[in-house]
């Protein structure tokens, strides 16, 4: 929005010169779109076939579009042509009242706001009894200056946001056409592709139904893989149900259960097996530790047993309180076959776990050397040899 | 249906068509300098800044139509060499179909 200073230093005059200017560069427009029919009428006199109808229905497009812009570029012209000379005349008529009030004896501020000029004040000074009068009649007009003044910039700012707005709104008007792609090694296939496209209706109607019927069937298999992704997303659970079956609660051990400890970390998650070589010790501490491990695999045998139930009842520590008395009960029981099975059957139920299991971190005892005893049977060859 | 290409004129006019493409900028090369000037002598005029922006669209417009004339001027001389390429290698097929006839079978 221009201020009283930007209209009484316009020249929108240049608005018009740009207006009879985008005329002329309709003009061109047109005179290139008429060399460019000519060309074109050119090529088509020596060329016929499907490509060169190809080649017109391109022009066509072109055309229209040219067509358009000109139009359009015409339109613009008119519009801006018109309120140029609005505010032509009113800027003229700001700089005429401007200069006439200044003329007068007036001063003028940017605001606009008319003002008595300091001949004006002597005058009253000197009318004498008068003065009042004077000044009063001067301030009348004065005011009266502001007023025009201010009407008259109004209606600047009025026909600048007018044609403004039509301006803007022309040059979202105006958008280009789409490029081809294609370098210009490939571009030129496409029209003579189109011309030796001579597959018919038919087949394309064919090869559309083989895209269908391929497309059914991919919506097919991806219909049928959700139950499978669902099943699988299901796993985990099926997994864990899959895990032996551990008594929840031992009977008798209801009070100790807990249902929602936050500190229970997952029990199948990998954690440090107990020392091999700690066959009946590891065998009762684990049922408290580490008895998730274990747990259902090595239910079968006493020590097993021990770790299971303190694995699976999710009052940890309870449990595991439980369990130790239970496996060193079991292993006291059992023997010691019966503990060296149920730590090598923790070993492989741990790795039934799956998925969290870590072989790199959990320290295995197992090595690839043949001559050595990753077993540890030999080591018990002696005096507590389960299978001897 | 009738196919028919003079292949030289055909290609010398994609040719030209290229050669005719630039000239779209014409337009809006024209609004270029009357447009900056509108704007910079009507300071604080939102006409001005208008007139600058739709200035820049008509330069796109025209980029577009001349790169679009340029696109299909290639097309017009591809396909000149294209089927002037076909043409000859007609030829020499049906060159070579001739030198394998035995000449008794001919007769």
């Amino acid at each position: 929005m221009p201020t009283y200073q930007d209209a009484l230093s316009a020249e929108p005059s240049e608005f018009i010169g740009y207006a009879s200017e985008m005329t002329a560069a309709a003009a061109d427009l047109a005179t290139h779109q008429s060399e460019y029919g000519e060309q074109v009428a050119w090529i088509n006199v020596h060329w016929k076939d499907t490509a060169n109808d190809a080649f017109n229905g391109e022009v066509g497009n072109v055309n229209a579009h040219v067509s358009q812009v000109i139009g359009e570029v015409t339109a613009a012209a008119g519009s801006l042509s018109a309120t140029g000379a609005q505010m032509v005349a009113q800027c003229t008529a700001l700089k005429v009242a401007d200069a006439a009030l200044k003329a007068t004896g007036f001063d003028v501020q940017p605001a606009p706001l008319v003002t008595l000029g300091a001949l004006q004040r002597t005058a009253i000074a000197m009318a004498g009894p008068f003065g009042a009068l004077l000044e009063a009649a001067l301030q009348a007009q004065a005011a009266a200056g502001t007023l025009g003044l201010q009407a008259l910039l109004s209606l600047v700012n009025a026909a600048d946001a007018a044609a403004g707005a039509a301006l803007s709104t022309a040059a979202d008007l105006l958008k280009p056409l789409e490029d081809k792609s294609g370098g210009s090694g490939e571009e030129g296939r496409g029209l003579h592709r189109l011309a030796e496209d001579h597959t018919s209706e038919a087949e394309k109607e064919g090869a559309s139904e083989e895209d269908e019927a391929a497309e059914e069937e991919t919506e097919e298999a991806e219909e049928s893989g959700e139950p499978e992704e669902e099943a699988s997303q299901e796993e985990p659970g099926g997994s864990a149900a899959e895990q032996p079956a551990m008594p929840q609660n031992p009977s008798g051990m209801e009070d100790f259960a807990q249902p929602e400890v936050p500190e229970v970390e997952n029990p199948w998650e990998a954690v440090e097996l107990p020392d091999p070589e700690d066959y009946t010790g590891g065998l009762a501490s684990g049922g408290g530790s580490g008895g998730g491990l274990g747990g259902g695999v090595g239910s079968g045998l006493g020590g097993g047993l021990a770790a299971g139930t303190g694995t699976v009842s999710p009052g940890a520590l309870g449990t595991g309180a439980v369990g130790a008395p239970v496996g060193a009960a079991g292993a006291a029981a059992t023997g010691s076959k019966a503990g060296a099975g149920g730590a090598m059957m923790g070993g492989g139920g741990r790795g039934a776990g799956g998925g969290s299991d870590d072989e790199v971190t959990r320290e295995s005892f197992l090595t690839e050397d043949p001559d050595e005893d990753v077993w540890g049977i030999a080591k018990l060859e002696g005096d507590d040899n389960p299978y001897a | 249906m009738t196919v028919h290409m003079d292949v030289d004129d055909v290609r010398t006019g994609g040719t030209r068509l290229r050669g005719l493409a630039p000239g779209a900028q014409n337009a809006s090369r024209r609004v270029e300098r009357p447009a900056q000037t509108a704007a910079d002598r009507n300071g604080g005029f939102a006409t001005g800044e208008a007139g600058r922006r739709w200035q820049t669209a008509l330069a796109a417009v025209a980029s577009g139509v001349e790169r679009r004339l340029d696109w299909q001027g290639g097309q017009v001389v591809a396909s000149a060499d294209d089927l002037e390429a076909a043409d000859q290698e007609t030829g020499t097929r049906f060159g070579g179909i001739e030198n394998d006839l035995p000449d008794d079978e001919t007769r």
